[in-house]
């Protein structure tokens, strides 16, 4: 066996103990063999220092933002149905937001954001059972409908405001910044109600 | 509290819904997954694209954690293994000319690695690492970059520990034929 196959066995722990004290003794009395040893040792260490590269942070520190907006864009495609629902509950919820401001008629439901909402009202207040949502069972107007007894039997916002609101639903999806659907979009998909198609 | 126990709380948090917890969990591991991958795959542009694949995968399955072993081994065997199969795929696309061109574009274009001397010192590695079979390589990277036992190895690879020392000594004496060393 030459010198360099000895080291390696010994560096990848190949060596019996018999063999590992010969290694041993050879080491301590043998110069060159000693020399062999800590040339190769040292070119292995130098390759192990490239660990210490000085990287980019703001990749790490952006990876997370990066990869929620993936998972955004994958629960998309997987789960169609539910993003025409989250578009359309998106609207109201900004609707609510503003009809709240300037309407006289008191809200029974103080819940504006929905963050505050739990799952179990979200899908009360929607009342689309997930099934029938995962088949794609309930059109754009089924869901419109829920979401117009929901502004004016559970919110208790006027019929007046609603009309307004059908009217203008472009106009104000429209001023809608791209971060904010984000932001509300975002905080909806990760309600269990919308990744239970996911998962 | 043990590393451990505190990785195990965090699992907890984000089952129970915290995605706080689950950001905490990529903060603290996301380089260890981003390094293996880069070595395994020799660029920045598929380590990349590996460490969002096991991201997606802790993010959607870490409720099949069974707390038997630590998070920290759980991450590596997702990492290890979403590595192989990348890098199997991409054979495959190369034997198809697909996309080989477009990825040594964006290679270049979004590395991480500052400055022109690290890259090309990274480049030396990256090319030596890459003549190894990738199983070879997988055992090198986890052994002398991440400085794990063969037991722990064994435990994430599923491999034996037998068959392990042997993929490291012909690592090792290959990658040494191709340094500087001889």
């Amino acid at each position: 066996m030459t010198d360099k196959k000895l080291i390696i066995k010994f560096l990848s722990d190949n060596l019996t103990i018999r063999e590992k004290n010969i290694f041993e003794q050879k080491l301590n009395s043998d110069f060159n063999f000693k020399n062999e040893f800590e040339k190769l040792n040292s070119s292995l260490l130098t390759m192990k220092k490239c660990n210490n590269i000085s990287i980019d942070e703001t990749y790490f520190i952006n990876l997370l933002a990066g990869f929620k907006i993936k998972t955004g864009n994958k629960t998309y495609r997987i789960f169609k149905p539910a993003l025409t629902l989250v578009s359309t509950f998106t609207i109201a919820i900004i609707v609510v937001l503003i009809v709240g401001q300037n309407s006289d008629q008191p809200i029974i439901n103080p819940k504006l954001s929905v963050s505050d909402l739990t799952d179990q009202e979200v899908s009360y207040l929607v009342d689309i059972s997930p099934e029938e949502l995962s088949n794609g069972k309930n059109s754009y107007k089924n869901i419109n409908e829920n979401l117009s007894n929901l502004l004016t039997i559970e919110l208790e916002i006027s019929s007046e405001s609603i009309a307004l609101f059908y009217e203008d639903v472009e106009t104000i999806a429209s001023s809608i910044s791209v971060n904010e659907a984000e932001q509300i979009y975002n905080e909806l998909i990760n309600k269990e109600f919308f990744q239970r198609g996911v998962k | 509290m043990t590393d451990n126990s505190k990785d195990f709380e965090l699992v907890n948090k984000y089952l129970s819904g915290d995605e706080i917890a689950f950001n905490r969990i990529v903060n603290k591991y996301s380089k260890k997954i981003y390094w293996h991958a880069r070595r395994m795959t020799g660029n920045h542009f598929d380590a990349d694209e590996i460490v969002q694949d096991v991201l997606m995968v802790l993010y959607r399955k870490l409720d099949q954690f069974k707390f038997n072993s630590s998070l920290y081994t759980y991450i590596y065997k997702i990492t290890v293994t979403r590595s192989l199969n990348f890098i199997k795929k991409e054979k495959i696309k190369r034997l198809f000319f697909i996309d080989s061109k477009l990825n040594s574009i964006n290679n270049s274009e979004h590395d991480i690695i500052k400055g022109i001397l690290n890259k090309e010192k990274l480049e030396r590695l990256d090319k030596h690492l890459q003549k190894l079979p990738a199983k070879q390589r997988e055992v090198f990277i986890l052994r002398h970059f991440e400085e794990m036992s063969y037991e722990e190895i064994a435990e994430i690879t599923g491999k034996s520990i037998g068959g392990l020392k042997a993929n490291y000594f012909h690592a090792l004496n290959k990658i040494t034929k191709m340094t500087n060393y001889d």
